[in-house]
């Protein structure tokens, strides 16, 4: 297949392998080493896109990441990715591209009609066009939302590709692999530092691969490039990135870089990632990106065919592909007769180099003189033409204060434009990094002032333009941070660069004059991406948007994918010209991460699907699976929900296993609960200071609950603590709340009770725990060999006693969350499973039922126990949930004493915990439901006395129960509440004491 | 009230060791840049105290038999035993030999007078061996800390993360690790360790 006609003969890409590509569904040849871009040059397509919102027709404006125009929906079926730039595209056999933001095709759009009404849609017109009626809002946006973004993603939402992150440490990290980036990398390489150079091209060698008049040691640019890259290959101590774009820098000098791993390949290998995202903590930072060159402010300098000058050159050089026939140098600096040399020497005829300057560069009109190339000083060219390709422009005399054309203009016929409005350096990364730019008016552009990290900017990204000062200011620049970390500087390396003397400092005309009134004529673009006009920033500062933030916001320039990589400064300088302001005091807008877009996957990295968030399983998972248990979520934890027998309901399932634990015997996998050791002299001291209740006179043996406040007085978690000694304590902590818990504690004590001697060490998952509860559990444990006596009398409720059943060591508990006579067995988890199968083997002559976590909530709200996290939700406090029981009068000082002294925490309005049993017996109330005081109250949101926090249906009431947190709940007992319900339906219910089984708690003790 | 943790040391039936059979069954290639490996049951022990009390330090090394690390982040081993030094006055000491019973027992009488815990977490974790030539680069991907072997090498230890899991880990030689986590991660750590090591030739052995 022929790879196009606009290609330079005998290019040394010509030799690269041919693959073939798909373009709109059209194939094309091309040569492997290639973007897209190049190839689509060489097949002469000059319209690769529709703008944003006049779908005016758009071709490629640049070479590198900051392309606005060329962005393609690649791939097929779910690998499609949309807006990639066809700069970064590098072609491989049966590569797949879509042109977007066009229907029914690339030539004809038919949203291109909004070109015609593009009056009547200037900035913001959405902000003024859409707020009335405001009932039509919803019909608005369904079409804004159709309209807006460029390309669309895949239809099918599964990404099948795999993304990783990896964690890196490097003495010295270089961003960006140009000139600057290599001398760094080789002379840190050379001293031993750890050295990671990362750049987003496929080679290194930044600029020097464009272009073919720069010398470096007697080798071509490229060369030079290419042997430097070699070397650092060998250094055991460098790490080369290709295709990496350094995207973030953080805080302490954490740097993010995005690797492309096999986006370039047609058959990626399987060991192989997409994308790697690299997590890169950095001793020192050398920013070597460079600079990218603006474009100038024209009428019709988004046509077809107008390129950056340097992009012409770069093609024509690296690639070898010819973007036009017939050219014209629009420029106001010496870089762009560069372009011109190149331009004459492919073959490529150069009307003209209209450059805005009133003097230029002798030694470069000499060389220019021998290829007849026209060179137009003090004029501009003021406007373009053409439709989807440039046809010609127009070249006026500028008038000596640049803002107006001191004659009519003249036509040349064209088709390619090479433009240049300057250059800016890339402070992306330097601003993210927390560094203060300043103006240099000399040269037009921001530039790195103050450092906030361990970074410095070289070569380009310093501002620096010629080649020999980049070269010895990189070398002084890299010494001093090599010395920065300990290693010896360089002080015999040298490189002499052989490279015409150009000069940078630039004319820049903002607003290029086309004859006519300031914004007038054709469109001049300021932002290509997000089609925001010269116009447009004119109309916003008009209408007050004068700080640069809010003209971003405003106008959405620099919001776009390319995050305005060539029009901030030209928009910034637009509008300190119409505020009449220096540009300084302007300033710029927050430049933030990613430098160019990332893909969610690569953020995502390995924590999706299954490996999203760890799932916790006890040691009893394998059979409670076995026996068909249900699970639910608990934390990280899965954990026995019910176990449903054949065909029974969930309802059913629950009764059943309530029903056994009260009647005969329930046993539980309680494993899950959080348990600290608590071990040291000043340990119960320490439990006085963490709990509300006193722990003074708690004996060796024995348990006592506590509740534990934030230091607001709201409860943030309970659990049974155990004396094991004199010193030593067990405690146990809410499930979910385990790991909060042992922090809060540690924090307190490293913190504010140093002098405290208490050691904690977490023991969550040394011990499985079986809890066997109900009126059979002591005959259960007494079938088996149990070195316990477990009678009330010697073994009493709240008391723990060590000892073996059939010779498993254990720590029996009798504590109970039932109610009903209960043993939580502890015994080392590697014994959980024999334990656990050794009680459901004798246990089955005692009908024991395993029961799951929510037959065990219906348990404990039978009897009114609360669980922190749902009678509680961090607003309540140990006097709203009724347990002012727990709270010591006579302790001087627990965490949160004084707040409950506070006087709002005794206010008559504070939410209650009670009871509410719903007037129809069978109706469960849903939980979350909001309680308000009349049966149909016309603004029930203005009279919610609160919500239920526990719902059930207990088959030991033979009715449904709840608990609620309702305004002054404790006066309520007896009234009603009505609960009304999103199906419109509302129930009532009486406000009553929350204990609704064995009130008297006597069951604890068996029956 | 002393607990009395029987003898035996018997895993029975974890994740881990389940997990890891069934992968040797579906190793892929013979070429092997990375192996993990079921430690079995250890004998973990945590204990704190202060490194300034001479009675705790004479009585740790001398019952134990080992010295104890200079500082934070380094590890002693007299072969059968290790001892880790995981914070300013935190250690572990790991021992796969039912040998270090007795020793804690006598540790525990001898610290009596001093400041201290000494806590039985054999049961809190599970242990892996991982080793290779890949390992570094396999654990870099869930593991912040640096990882490499001039930083990270023989004799170093520390507390991190691998993935969303908090590990202790510890470097026993060029590219062997020893990793302990809380037994209830055991499948999301596997499960991670296998997607991780996708590009590496890897095998998943039990003990």
């Amino acid at each position: 297949m022929k790879t196009g006609n606009h290609r330079i003969l005998k290019h040394p890409i010509s030799s690269q392998q041919k693959v073939t590509i798909t373009f709109d569904g059209k194939k094309y040849g091309a040569h492997k080493g290639e973007s897209l871009a190049s190839a689509l040059i060489a097949h002469n397509i000059k319209v690769v896109g529709r703008s944003f919102k006049y779908h005016r027709p758009r071709g490629l404006l640049s070479i590198g990441s900051e392309e606005p125009n060329g962005l393609f929906r690649v791939g097929t079926g779910p690998k499609i990715e949309p807006n990639i730039s066809a700069t970064q595209i590098e072609v491989y056999d049966g590569l797949v591209v879509e042109s977007q933001n066009r229907w029914p095709s690339l030539n004809f759009d038919f949203g291109a009609i909004n070109s015609i009404f593009s009056k009547l849609i200037p900035a913001g017109f959405y902000y003024k066009t859409f707020m009335w009626p405001s009932s039509m809002w919803e019909k608005y946006e369904w079409f804004i939302r159709h309209a807006a973004g460029l390309g669309k993603a895949a239809e099918e939402h599964q990404d099948p590709d795999r993304y990783e992150h990896i964690n890196y440490h490097c003495d010295i990290l270089i961003a960006g692999g140009g000139l600057s980036g290599l001398i760094a990398a080789y002379i840190s390489g050379l001293s031993g530092a750890r050295v990671v150079i990362a750049d987003e091209k496929p080679e290194l060698g930044g600029n020097l691969l464009y272009e073919d008049d720069i010398t470096i040691d007697g080798s071509k640019g490229s060369s030079w490039a290419k042997k430097i890259e070699q070397e650092l290959e060998e250094m055991e101590n460098v790490r080369i990135l290709k295709r990496s774009c350094v995207f973030g820098y953080h805080d302490h000098n954490f740097i993010t870089i995005s690797e492309r791993c096999s986006d370039h390949l047609d058959r990626p290998p399987s060991n192989l990632p997409r994308q790697r995202l690299w997590k890169v903590r950095s001793k020192q930072v050398l920013l070597a990106q460079g600079m990218h060159e603006r474009p100038q402010v024209i009428s019709g300098n988004d046509i077809p065919g107008v390129m950056l000058s340097s992009a012409v050159r770069g093609y024509i050089n690296k690639f070898g592909v010819l973007p036009g026939k017939t050219a014209v140098i629009a420029t106001n600096n010496d870089d762009a007769y560069r372009t011109a040399i190149t331009l004459h020497k492919a073959g490529i005829k150069v009307l003209a180099i209209v450059d805005s300057r009133n003097e230029n560069n002798n030694d470069l009109l000499k060389t220019l003189k021998k290829y007849n190339i026209r060179i137009f000083t003090g004029h501009v060219v003021s406007s373009i033409h053409g439709k989807k390709s440039v046809k010609s422009v127009e070249v006026a005399p500028l008038a000596e204060d640049g803002k107006d054309i001191s004659a009519l203009p003249f036509k040349l016929s064209v088709d390619l434009v090479a433009m240049s409005g300057g250059w800016t350096p890339i402070v992306n990364l330097f601003s993210q990094s927390g560094g203060k730019l300043e103006w240099n008016e000399k040269f037009g552009y921001f530039k790195p002032k103050r450092h906030h990290q361990n970074e410095l900017s070289i070569g380009g990204s310093n501002g620096i333009f010629d080649v020999q000062e980049c070269i010895n200011e990189t070398i002084k620049q890299t010494n001093e941070i090599l010395v920065r970390i300990g290693k010896k500087k360089n002080s015999k390396f040298s490189l002499s660069a052989n490279f015409i003397k150009l000069n940078y400092i630039p004319r820049n005309i903002w607003l290029v004059p086309n004859g006519r009134i300031s914004g007038k004529g054709g469109k001049a673009f300021v932002d290509f991406q997000n089609d925001v006009t010269l116009n447009d920033v004119l109309l916003a500062s008009r209408e007050g948007y004068q700080s640069v933030e809010h003209l971003k916001r405003y106008t959405t320039t620099g919001m776009a994918t390319d995050q305005g990589k060539t029009s901030n400064i030209n928009a910034l300088a637009i509008l300190a010209d119409t505020l009449q302001k220096p540009i300084q005091e302007v300033g710029t807008t927050t430049f933030r991460m990613p430098y160019t877009p990332i893909t969610l996957g690569n953020i995502g990295g390995r924590d999706v699907k299954k490996l999203f968030d760890p799932i916790r399983i006890t040691r009893l998972h394998k059979w409670h699976q076995n026996n068909n248990a249900k699970f639910e979520h608990v934390g990280q934890w899965m954990r026995a929900w019910y176990y449903p027998k054949e065909n029974e309901t969930f309802q059913e399932t629950i009764n059943r296993e309530v029903s056994a634990t009260r009647n005969t015997a329930g046993i539980l996998d309680a494993s899950t609960l959080g348990k600290i050791d608590i071990r040291g002299p000043d340990a119960e001291r320490f439990l006085n200071l963490i709990y509300t209740n006193n722990w003074s006179n708690l004996h060796i043996g024995k348990c006592r609950y506590g509740l534990m406040l934030k230091d607001d007085g709201m409860v943030m978690d309970d659990g049974v603590t155990s004396k094991l000694d004199h010193d030593h304590f067990h405690m146990t902590t809410t499930t979910g709340g385990a790991a909060n818990v042992l922090s809060w504690l540690e924090e307190w004590l490293q913190t504010e009770w140093p002098s405290l001697k208490v050691y904690l060490t977490s023991v969550t998952e040394s011990w499985s725990v079986a809890s066997i509860s109900g009126p059979k559990a002591r005959a259960i444990l007494e079938a088996l060999d149990c070195t316990i006596d477990l009678s009330n009398d010697n073994f009493e409720f709240m008391s723990f006693r060590n000892g073996f059943i059939n010779d498993i060591p254990v720590r029996i508990f009798r504590i109970s969350f039932t109610g009903e006579l209960s043993f939580e067995i502890n015994t080392p988890a590697r014994y959980g499973l024999e334990l656990w199968e050794t009680l459901i083997n004798v246990g089955k002559k005692f009908d024991l039922t395993p029961y799951g976590t929510e037959a065990m909530h219906v348990l404990r709200a039978e009897r009114g126990y609360i669980i922190v996290g749902q009678e509680t939700d961090g607003s309540v406090s140990p006097i709203d949930l009724g347990m002012d029981w727990i709270v010591s009068k006579k302790k001087s000082d627990f965490i949160g004493k004084r707040s409950l002294e506070r006087i709002s925490m005794h206010s008559i309005n504070r939410k209650e915990l009670v009871g509410l049993l719903s007037t129809d017996p069978k109706k469960v109330i849903p939980e979350g439901a909001h309680a308000i005081e009349t049966p149909k109250a016309e603004f029930p949101h203005d009279n919610i006395l609160g919500h239920v926090t526990s719902s059930y249906y207990s088959p030991n009431c033979r009715r449904s129960i709840a608990m609620a947190l309702i305004k002054g709940g404790k006066s309520k007992k007896g009234s009603k509440v009505w609960l009304p319900l999103l199906n419109g339906e509302t129930i009532e219910a009486k406000v009553v004491n929350p204990v609704f089984f064995d009130p008297n708690g006597v069951r604890k003790n068996g029956i | 009230m002393e607990f009395s943790y029987q003898s035996k040391i018997s895993p029975g039936s974890t994740t881990l060791s389940e997990r890891l059979d069934f992968e040797n069954k579906t190793t892929v290639e013979s070429a092997i840049d990375l192996k993990v490996q079921s430690a079995g049951l250890l004998n973990i022990f945590n204990l704190r105290g202060s490194q300034r009390s001479s009675i705790f330090r004479k009585n740790v090394q001398g019952i134990l038999n080992i010295e104890m690390p200079n500082r934070t982040g380094f590890f002693e081993t007299n072969e059968k035993n290790y001892l880790l030094q995981i914070s300013p006055d935190e250690w572990l000491i790991l021992s796969d030999s039912n040998e270090i019973l007795p020793q804690i027992n006598e540790l525990e009488k001898k610290l009596t007078k001093t400041h201290f815990s000494l806590t039985n977490l054999t049961d809190q974790f599970q242990v892996i061996y991982i080793s290779g030539e890949k390992s570094r680069w396999v654990l870099s991907k869930g593991c912040h800390i640096d990882l490499d072997q001039s930083i990270f090498g023989p004799k170093n230890c520390t507390q991190t993360n691998l993935a969303l899991v908090d590990i202790t880990i510890f470097c026993t030689t060029k590219n062997s690790f020893t990793i302990l986590f809380r037994n209830s991660f055991a499948n999301y750590i596997l499960d991670w360790l296998q997607d991780a090591s996708f590009d590496c030739n890897y095998q998943y052995l039990s003990r």
